[in-house]
């Protein structure tokens, strides 16, 4: 009885699982899109292409015989459509050629979805339209897979690296003294410069905005706009360049052991070219980790942020020393003022006239020279 | 150690440098006879690669040839029959993206890549009142053998050479050419026999060549900034100059002042004249003859 009852648990289940597969499998066939309908609306959507019903659209090549005369559209789908007759509407071969032959006659557009259209004889009253393939949607750019983003990614990095070590190489040549004066002041005043370049990345645009209305006063001043616009970020550029590299050279310095003392031009080339390095290795890191995702993206965000506070740094520290052009000292490293104490050092000038006599103390009671 | 950066540089370059990608390539063709048509207005919007546009074959009102992108281009022609309009180019969506960015300027942000290509003909023997926006590329424009009652083209960091082979069947009510960042070159601009052509450049200079069948008076609007133009007039036609000069030049030499106006010497006599007027801001104008 227990065996019978197992038997018929068994097939009653064996027939449901049927039932449920060849529901589920009716319910596929239905929710299955209709590979002729979806190629209709791609083509009825392409900005170049035409509307048709499934109607229209015969399997294979189609033929319009002499005497034939069809009332609206023709369309044949993988194979060539043939006219010989009258067409009142568009004739379309999808996959095909569409020849006209002589005595043929379509009102509407002939065209062909990757293939041609011939006229042997015949006439089309509206347009010869062939479209190699179908095109929908609007036109974006392809994802890169990661291979190829981690080769942008590359290729990205070094031609930076490049380029800031060729114009590090030109600084080094002919703005030397601009560049250390910029270095000391990053060294000795790292917090100080990262204020004044935050402040100073802050101000770049309305400094322009004000410098602009200031030159469109004047008919000369709004001539000179446009060039003293690019000439003015170009000088910021040369800004953040160069006190971008004092920050890679110090860093450079720092992973060298500081300086040895060598003024060559290589010598120095050398931290600078390290220190690039560093930057470097940070964003290729960030690059290279692209495929793993957070990883990544950290690494990338890290490289960021660190970049961008060298820049920011170096751009402080250009600002304070105007362009390197002039050291800058901490204000708890400036000389006092002078007092009324100091006031005899005063050097005589060399006009001539004579230098206050150091006051000397009046003799005390009771002393004698 | 220098040789070690650099050795290090040389090889991540070598690395980063990746096979070309394969475009996604299309083309259309479209072609339509002349029916009832008694003039065509065409409008043609191309941003990416190099367009030309020249006369069709007899019995054809348009004949479409484009190569396109597909990835960066979408391609649209539409014509409308009641306005006998036709729009050729790229589609709104993808004009609208048009921007000086590389991908744009090279067709593709990819190496490797390249623009494609569209040549138009246009029906001879009837009216066209032509438009033509050039974006990032380059136009050959061959007006000979076309009946055009008016036209414009916009070049935007692009370069076009338009040339008016054979004389307008009919004088031309108006020629606009607007140019930025380009550089346009027009050959035989006197067959156009517009009565009035206006040239806008800036930062853009070229060569306008007004050798051709125009007879009478022909004005020539050009307006000059931080460009150039070179003008080759022929040595039968008169020319007077008003034009002005803002922080620039105008090389008259042989013309004689008067009233603020240069006069060529043969200008009484000329059977055709030349009035130039406009300005040249921070931008050169330069007058020489030819033979006609």
């Amino acid at each position: 009885m227990r065996v019978i009852r197992r038997g018929l648990t068994l097939v009653g289940c064996t027939l449901a699982l049927a039932a449920a597969a060849t529901a589920q499998q009716g319910a596929a066939t239905k929710a299955a899109p209709d590979p002729v309908q979806l190629l209709l609306d791609s083509l009825r959507l392409d900005a170049n292409g035409v509307s048709l019903s499934p109607a229209d659209v015969a399997g294979g090549a189609r033929t319009i015989a002499a005497k034939e005369h069809v009332v609206g559209n023709v369309a044949s789908w993988h194979g060539p459509l043939e006219i010989h007759g009258t067409v009142d509407g568009n004739a379309v071969a999808i996959g095909g050629d569409v020849l006209v032959g002589k005595g043929g006659r379509v009102r509407g557009d002939a065209v062909a979805v990757g293939g041609t259209v011939r006229l042997d004889g015949g006439t089309v009253d509206g347009e010869t339209r062939t479209i190699s393939a179908i095109t929908v949607g609007p036109a974006r750019r392809r994802a890169l897979s990661p291979a190829q983003a981690m080769g942008h990614g590359f290729s990205l990095s070094v031609g930076w690296y490049l380029v800031l070590a060729c114009i590090g190489f030109g600084v080094l040549l002919v703005a030397r003294a601009p560049l250390d004066a910029v270095s000391d002041t990053v060294r000795e005043q790292t917090v100080r410069a990262f204020t004044v370049g935050v402040l100073g990345e802050l101000g770049v645009a309305p400094v322009f905005a004000l410098g602009a209305t200031a030159l469109a006063i004047t008919i000369i001043g709004v001539i000179v706009i446009p060039f003293a616009a690019v000439a003015y970020f170009a000088a910021v550029a040369g800004a953040l360049a160069l006190g971008f590299l004092a920050v890679v050279s110090i860093a450079g310095q720092t992973m060298t052991g500081g300086r040895n003392g060598d003024r060559s031009v290589f010598a120095a080339l050398q931290p600078l070219l390290l220190g690039l390095s560093i930057f470097l290795l940070l964003w290729v890191a960030g690059t290279g980790f692209g495929w793993t995702g957070g990883l990544g993206t950290a690494l990338r965000i890290t490289g960021a942020l660190i970049t961008w506070a060298a820049v920011t740094t170096g751009f402080g520290a250009v600002i304070l020393t105007r362009a390197g052009t002039r050291p800058s000292a901490p204000p708890s490293q400036l000389a006092p003022a002078p007092t009324a104490e100091h006031e005899w050092q005063t050097p005589t000038p060399v006009t001539g006239v004579a230098a206050a006599r150091r006051p000397t103390p009046a003799p005390r009671k009771g002393m004698t020279e | 150690m220098i040789a070690r950066h650099v050795g290090l540089g040389a090889l991540l370059l070598a690395v980063a440098a990746t096979p070309a990608t394969a475009q996604s390539w299309r083309t259309l063709t479209a072609q339509r006879a002349v029916g009832r048509e008694d003039s065509l207005h065409v409008v043609v919007r191309y941003g990416l690669g190099k367009l030309t546009v020249r006369a069709a074959e007899p019995a054809v009102l348009y004949d479409l040839d484009m190569k396109y992108d597909a990835d960066v281009f979408r391609a649209e022609k539409r014509y409308d029959a009641a306005t006998r309009t036709l729009y050729v180019g790229a589609d709104s969506a993808t004009a609208d993206r048009l921007t000086l960015r590389p991908h744009n300027i090279h067709g593709s942000g990819e190496k490797g890549r390249k623009g494609g290509e569209m040549t138009l003909a246009l029906a001879r023997g009837i009216p066209l009142d032509l438009t033509v926006e050039l974006g990032i590329g380059y136009a050959s424009i061959d007006l000979g053998d076309l009946w055009l009652d008016r036209a414009r083209f916009e070049s935007a960091m692009g370069g076009a050479e338009i040339d008016f082979a054979t004389a307008n069947i009919h004088p031309m009510r108006e020629l606009d050419i607007d140019a930025a960042l380009s550089g346009v070159t027009v050959g035989h601009l006197g067959n156009a026999r517009a009565q009035r052509v206006k040239v806008t450049a800036a930062l853009a200079g070229g060569e306008l060549d007004l050798r051709g069948a125009w007879t009478g008076e022909m004005t020539l609007d050009l307006t000059a900034t931080l460009g150039g133009f070179e003008l080759k007039v022929p040595s039968d036609a008169g020319v007077r100059i008003t034009a002005s000069s803002k922080l620039g030049g105008i090389d008259a030499k042989g013309y004689t002042l008067r009233d603020g106006t240069y006069y060529s010497a043969n200008y009484a006599t000329a059977k055709r004249k030349l009035t130039i007027t406009g300005s040249a801001t921070l931008g050169g104008l330069e007058v020489n003859w030819v033979e006609p």
